[in-house]
């Protein structure tokens, strides 16, 4: 008979309608993501606030969208006067983390970091600001 | 004497041409089709590609292999896992890597989650195209949002996975999660997919608007190098995973469903049929999944030696080949891309027309369009 289809479909509404809702009130209602998440990125530091990072480059040259500039400190040059990272061009692709041999980098769970302005995605992770200097909002790389 | 006859005049048609797209919210991405219509019936169709043009075959070739990998997520940004498996397979066919056990069935596992929850984002298409205004839509997409949990779990993201490497994966798969697969690709899941089945299948109206509507004849949709579960409802059992065997493809018992009416409706059924299908090869996968391995070591710049290679798979769309060339650097010389969907949408100005403007977009709800890999 014709309707008979429309009238289950009904039914499968009425049934659902009755479930408890499985919305996530986000803002309000923070989610709770896996500890794999990948997120904005963060440096590891030691207990003296030293960070982890041996300035090897490496990141920034397996980077596929030029996301991280490094600069070294002449005179020691195992230490990085100002690691920057573009998150406006980043993809989170996670390539960096998996290649510092000093395992330096790590993806932390925050992802609630709109900006108004794109200057303000560019963040220093060697002390955790962010740049908002001036001529920090270029672009990096090509 | 002339006399003014309405009749003549309508039927003295001047034809009206009408953009669907680049924002018809009956559209998938920013697709623009260019229709001319008599009337209600559709005389001549034209697809307008580009709109999501972000030159990543290009890009490719200025980047590294490994980096390349981050971009081939982006191409079919439906069925991410598929495209960085004909990558990955492209690649370690050119280099000689072998991939370990483990490692072919964990892509075939998550390959396959992948197939489902694109196939249910044309479920969500579909529906939308024929005004269903949601309700089956966001039923499916608590599927797909359950299945991108697990992604999220394992892989760090919902859709831009980055997930496959070079001779294997980037990590293994927690038992723990396994577990909880299957158990929700048995239960819950196919709970769900009788409801899906009911609302879109079983319903007289989707039955009325879509049975009979773009009948093509398998001939014809070979000469337009239509591939996938397309062709497929036409009755061409044409599957890259039964006829060229890779992954665990082999080792799993599957069935291709195929339909032999052509029309849009068997799609459908095709299409939901390959939903259950999937599952059920998900399912078999974690019940014989083998321990080891899930990576070999692989130089952190990869120089394959100079030489050309074309690998295709079956994505949820149809077969997706990876074409590269190798001059022996650390970046491809070229980087190509064979989309199914590009195929199937050039089909469009033959198979539209003579259709009315409605049914043309239920045909067109059949391809089940992903643009960003049109246009990549
Ligand atoms: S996550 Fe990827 S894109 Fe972002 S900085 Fe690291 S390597 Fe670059
Ligand atoms: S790879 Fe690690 S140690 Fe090297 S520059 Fe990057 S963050 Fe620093």
């Amino acid at each position: 008979m014709f309707g008979q289809g429309l009238l289950k479909g009904l039914g499968i509404t009425f049934q659902r309608l009755r479930r408890p809702t499985e919305t996530q009130l986000y803002p309000y209602q923070q989610p709770v993501l896996p500890a794999t998440s990948r997120m904005f990125l963060a440096m590891y530091h030691d207990e003296a606030g030293v960070p982890a990072c041996k300035a090897c480059m490496t990141c920034q040259t397996g980077c596929p969208d030029h996301v991280i500039r490094i600069e070294k400190d002449t005179e020691n040059p195992k230490v990085p006067l100002s690691f920057t990272v573009n998150s406006g061009r980043c993809t989170f692709c996670g390539i960096c983390v998996e290649l510092c041999p000093f395992s330096a980098l790590h993806f932390t769970g925050d992802f609630e970091r709109a900006t108004y302005l794109k200057s303000d995605l560019i963040y220093k992770l060697v002390d955790g600001s962010r740049a908002t200097g001036e001529g920090e909002g270029e672009r990096h790389g090509r | 004497m002339v006399t003014f006859n309405r009749a003549d005049a309508c039927a003295g048609t001047e034809t009206v041409l009408l953009n669907i797209g680049p924002q018809h919210p009956s559209t998938h991405g920013v697709t623009h089709i260019l229709v001319e219509l008599s009337g209600e019936t559709v005389v001549a169709a034209k697809p307008i590609l580009g709109y999501l043009h972000r030159g990543i075959e290009k890009l490719a070739e200025y980047r590294t292999w490994q980096q390349d990998l981050v971009y081939t997520d982006r191409l079919d940004y439906v069925s991410q896992i598929g495209n960085e498996w004909a990558y990955c397979r492209a690649v370690e066919r050119l280099t000689a890597i072998e991939v370990p056990e483990r490692a072919e069935w964990i892509r075939t596992l998550f390959c396959e989650l992948n197939r489902i929850t694109s196939h249910i984002m044309w479920y969500a298409g579909v529906t939308m195209d024929i005004g269903t205004m949601g309700t089956p839509f966001i039923y499916a997409f608590k599927a797909r949002e359950r299945i991108y949990d697990f992604f999220e779990a394992v892989t760090g993201a919902r859709m831009m996975y980055n997930y496959f490497r070079f001779g294997g994966v980037r990590c293994d798969v927690a038992p723990g999660l396994l577990e909880d697969i299957h158990d929700y690709l048995g239960g819950e899941f196919l709970e769900l997919m009788d409801d899906l089945d009911a609302l879109l299948l079983g319903n007289e109206i989707v039955q009325s608007r879509m049975k009979g509507i773009g009948a093509f004849t398998t001939a014809q949709l070979v000469e337009w190098g239509i591939t996938g579960p397309f062709l497929r409802a036409s009755g061409l059992a044409q599957d890259l995973r039964k006829d060229a065997p890779y992954g665990a493809y082999d080792k799993v018992e599957f069935a291709v469903p195929t339909s032999t009416v052509s029309d849009s409706f068997a799609r459908c059924e095709v299409r939901m049929a390959e939903m259950r299908e999937a599952a059920s090869i998900c399912r078999q996968v974690i019940e014989r999944m083998p321990e080891g391995d899930i990576s070999v070591k692989v130089p952190r710049l990869l120089k394959p030696e100079a030489g050309e290679v074309y690998v295709r798979t079956e994505s949820p769309r149809g077969e997706l080949g990876i074409y590269l060339v190798s001059d022996g650097g650390p970046k491809p010389y070229r980087f190509r891309v064979r989309s199914p969907i590009f195929y199937n949408i050039s089909a469009l100005p033959k198979m539209l027309p003579g259709w009315k403007l409605q049914d043309a977009l239920v045909i067109f709800g059949g391809i089940d369009t992903s643009m960003g890999e049109i246009d990549r």
